[in-house]
């Protein structure tokens, strides 16, 4: 027979990042892949992962889902960027949008054009000129008109929403696509005694499931890539010192609805505001080293701008990933693989982003070891840039307020950011690649949001006469007033579309 | 913003090849503020680049923003746009390739994969995978393809033209002589004489070129991994429009286009493939032939160097930087590099080891058919992929993802192909 026997994968875990995989495998290697998913009720799930980055919108395409109904599930609101407060400063805040500063002239990036005219004192700030900025500002929304001018196509948005609505809804799809589930909780794993790889996991109910390819997807516990295989982690806590988040949702304000996150800068990290339809989600992530969880719960008790509507619950982890997020024959997607804080929402794009990698990796009953080089190396890649990106957000600071903002405005940082930050600091510049999370606009937002403007910029800006780039600032400036004013209130957009659920 | 102060106010070009003139007239278009200079030196016929009239598609970008109308540009060179490669080897039977830019998908598998699993479940019948791209490029009206092939003569002609328009001071020299000064070019001295300064110096003197070396650049010789050829050109073209054929001949090639044939030999006495281990020291940048040499029977060679002219220009520092775009600059040059190493390897040496990059490429590629190439590659996917597919060891796995089409999806987009299927 040509085609290739089906690979028994064994999923383990049943969250968010379990759930998603099994839903995509299903979806996308039907007669290729034997899903069997085990998980038990009795273990909750973390269900971080409020706030999305717009790669969510085509997993939900290529999953086939309704956009909207997928909307209504999960109680969802939509996410142009988000808000950064007291970061650079006390004082101080930016939206970091999803999309970009006004557009190219003659092939040279806007922010130089913008920069020469700071230089010379005659501009409005740079988010004045960002589509999704002014319209985060004025909490509208309107969703991209497909064959839309340059303005349409300078934006882009993603979803805030109800994580643990997600994990049920992707379950119900996964199973409908033929993915089996087992309930129980995984008792012991066995190796197979030649290679050394594991043969099959077995459960409290007496099941024994046995696979060619396993996922782990159990968190932080990792059962399978750590406590079984032992594969080391990579710890990055002397970047990202934050090991705590205190979470705790509050009843949603009337009024308009912020089509964006917040995160605000506090002593001794940030804490997260996350506008869905029926709560705010809110969390203050911290480094146990400078603060006490009482200390966290107090605080974040004392910042929401509603009623809370449970107690504060206290979440650990700790920065880093594995040196392989595939060892053997397991796969570890999620937590299991790797953390990084949720100060960029990315926890769920790392989920997204190894599925992917795994759907285009997948292997054969017998797994080649360039499969698995290739996956690691790529997942590395991933997380690495977006490990330096965070690190930004925290070392590019003014702030001598506390132990903790002292520390990370003076530490040393890697050397990949640090030579990406001399580049910006002396030509305005940003290191080019193409692959990643974050590209060239999001470095500009956070480089000038956090007040580290460049001594220099690109000398083809010098060349327009500067009545003239003035006059074109000015136009641009009103264009996008304009086009924000014609957008449809937020909350408006959201019961109008149909994405809102009734209560 | 201190900084903003220094601006560059003169360009010295040395070199007035393709390349040579490329730059400057890029960078005059760039630095309207500045004074370019172009040294002209007597011709250099180890130069490929100022003989080869073929360009990958980058060129079209270039002119677009050089402003060189593409109407012009074909009417004056005689361009022919190449997009259907016939490759003739010992004993083999002609092989076609067709190429895009990025490799096509149809519903998120990449099309080589369907047609691979096709050619698994229905043997031999299927039309060839260049068949495939010729079908999507009617389908799209894609200008895609090999880029066009050309007369060189015209086309140094033409950008001659249009550097004279522009106001580039040109002075003819037989020789120049380096003077460096604390790891920068303090000045140039034009046989012997006259002295020339600038803020910028760009080495685009081709193959002979010493101004990077002259300022402690190394080189690093790739003769272990390519072939040493040397290239002779005929003015007797031939064939269909669009079509080339590339003949392998005792460690050679035969090039025939409807414009031109070239003749690709082996020979211990052709300078060595290889590139600077630094582009860009100081005040001065080398680029095209001068950076780096790797033979090529395709476009690739001149787009190389037209990308390192928009890389300059993307980059282009002021007078008193901190280097730190330099460091960019070199960064991205070397991908760049390593790219077309890998290229020539499996272009003009099919089989043979290559360059460690190469064999990685070649070894992803044959597992499981993934076109594994650094993100920078100035070398799209969808050209790699059209290469490998010709040229390469076909990959052994069809992917899971093909597999799992249903069967109505592969027929479909392979008869999509048919129509197009052209005996060779």
């Amino acid at each position: 027979m040509i085609r290739p026997e089906p690979v028994r994968v064994v999923i383990l875990g049943g969250g968010t990042a379990g759930w998603m995989t099994a839903a995509a495998l299903a979806k996308l290697l039907p007669g290729q892949a034997d899903i069997h998913l085990v998980e038990s009720e009795e273990i909750g799930i973390v269900g971080v992962g409020e706030a999305t980055l717009p790669h969510l919108r085509e997993f939900i395409r290529r999953l086939g889902l309704d956009e909207m109904d997928f909307m209504r599930k999960t109680r969802a609101t939509f996410k142009l960027g988000i808000d950064f407060v007291d970061f650079g400063a006390i004082g101080e805040r930016y939206i970091h949008p999803f999309g970009a500063y006004g557009t190219d002239i003659a092939g040279v990036g806007f922010h130089h054009y913008w920069l020469r005219m700071k230089a010379a004192g005659r501009v409005p700030p740079i988010c004045d000129f960002s589509l999704p900025i002014v319209a985060s500002r004025a909490r509208r929304f309107a969703p991209i008109p497909a064959g839309g001018d340059f303005l349409d196509s300078s934006y882009s948005y993603a979803y805030q929403f109800d994580a643990t609505r997600m994990a049920p809804m992707l379950r119900a799809f996964a199973e409908a696509h033929g993915v089996r589930r087992s309930e129980g909780k995984v008792v012991g794993v066995d190796r197979d005694g030649t290679s050394g790889d594991i043969a099959a996991l077995r459960t409290d109910r007496d099941e024994t499931i046995a696979g060619d390819l396993f996922v782990d997807c159990s968190g932080f516990r990792a059962l399978l890539i750590g406590e079984a295989l032992g594969s080391p982690w990579e710890d990055w806590s002397q970047w990202l010192p934050c090991d705590r988040a205190a979470a705790l949702p509050c009843t949603a304000p009337d009024g308009p609805i912020e089509p964006y996150t917040r995160a605000t800068a506090m002593p001794a990290g940030w804490r997260w505001r996350i506008p869905l339809q029926h709560r705010v989600g809110n969390g203050y992530v911290y480094s146990s080293a400078h603060l006490s969880d009482d200390e966290a719960c107090g605080a974040i008790l004392g910042a929401i701008e509603g009623e809370p509507l449970a107690d504060p619950r206290v979440l650990r982890f700790r920065a880093g990933r594995r040196t392989k997020s595939w060892d053997r024959n397991v796969v570890a997607i999620g937590l299991a693989s790797g953390f990084l804080e949720p100060l960029e929402s990315t926890s769920i794009h790392l989920v997204q982003q190894a599925v992917t990698r795994l759907v285009e990796l997948f292997p054969q009953r017998r797994i080649d070891a360039s499969d698995r080089d290739t996956f690691n190396a790529l997942v590395d890649r991933e997380y690495d840039r977006i490990r330096d990106f965070l690190i930004l957000h925290y070392h590019a600071t003014r702030r001598d307020d506390s132990d903790f903002w002292n520390h990370v405005r003076t530490m040393a940082v890697p050397e990949t950011l640090q030579r990406k930050m001399d580049l910006w600091r002396t030509s305005g510049r940003v290191e080019l690649y193409t692959q990643g999370l974050f590209l060239e606009a999001s470095w500009v937002a956070v480089y000038l949001g956090q007040g580290v403007v460049p001594i220099s910029y690109d000398q083809r800006a010098d060349t327009p006469a500067p009545d003239r780039l003035a006059k074109s600032l000015t136009e641009l400036d009103q264009a996008i007033r304009q086009r924000v004013a014609a957008w449809p209130d937020h909350g408006d957009y959201l019961r109008q579309a149909g994405a809102w659920e009734a209560a | 913003m201190s900084g903003a102060a220094g601006v560059t106010r003169s360009v010295l070009v040395v070199g007035d090849g393709v390349v040579g003139l490329a730059a400057a007239i890029a960078l005059r278009r760039a630095l309207p503020g500045a004074a370019v200079r172009l040294v002209q030196l007597p011709g250099d016929e180890d130069s490929w680049l100022n003989r080869l009239g073929a360009a990958s598609p980058i060129i079209h970008r270039f002119h677009r923003q050089i402003g060189l109308d593409p109407r012009l540009f074909a009417r004056r060179t005689n361009a022919d746009p190449a997009y259907l490669r016939h490759y003739v080897r010992d004993g083999q039977p002609a092989v076609r390739e067709a190429s895009t830019a990025a490799i096509p998908f149809v519903e998120g598998v990449p099309l080589h994969h369907i047609w691979l699993r096709h050619r698994l479940e229905d043997g031999e019948g299927a039309p060839d995978f260049a068949a495939m791209l010729l079908a999507l490029r009617e389908a799209r009206g894609d200008e895609g393809g090999f880029g066009p092939r050309f007369d060189i003569a015209a086309y140094q002609g033409l950008l001659g033209e249009m550097a004279a328009a522009l106001d580039i001071d040109i002075a003819a020299v037989a020789d120049v002589t380096v003077t460096a000064d604390n790891g920068a070019v303090a000045g140039l001295s034009a046989d012997g004489g006259a002295w020339l300064r600038a803020d910028l110096y760009v080495d685009a003197a081709g193959p002979r070129s010493r101004l990077l070396t002259a300022l402690g650049a190394g080189w690093t010789d790739w003769s272990d991994w390519l072939p040493k050829l040397s290239l002779s050109m005929s003015p007797d073209g031939g064939g269909a429009q669009g079509d080339e054929r590339l003949a392998y001949e005792g460690g050679g090639i035969v090039w025939q286009t409807p414009v031109w044939r070239a003749a690709l030999a082996p020979d211990a006495t052709a300078r060595g493939p290889g590139c600077l281990g630094r582009c860009w020291l100081g005040n001065a940048v080398a680029i095209g032939e001068a950076a780096v040499r790797a033979p090529t029977a395709d476009g690739v060679g001149l787009g190389v160097a037209l990308e390192d002219i928009l890389r300059l220009i993307a980059l282009l520092p002021r007078p008193d930087g901190g280097g730190q775009e330099q460091r960019e600059y070199d960064r991205r040059a070397a991908i760049a590099y390593r790219a077309l190493a890998d290229w020539s390897g499996l272009s003009t040496a099919p089989g043979a080891d290559g360059p460690p990059g190469l064999a990685e490429i070649g070894a992803a590629f044959a597992a499981r058919g993934r076109v594994a190439i650094d993100e920078l590659s100035p070398i799209q996917p969808g050209e790699w992929l059209a290469r490998l597919m010709a040229l390469g060891p076909p990959p052994r796995r069809v992917d899971p993802t093909a597999w799992a089409l249903p069967d109505a999806v592969v027929r479909s987009t392979i008869a999509r192909a048919a129509p197009a299927r052209v005996p060779t």
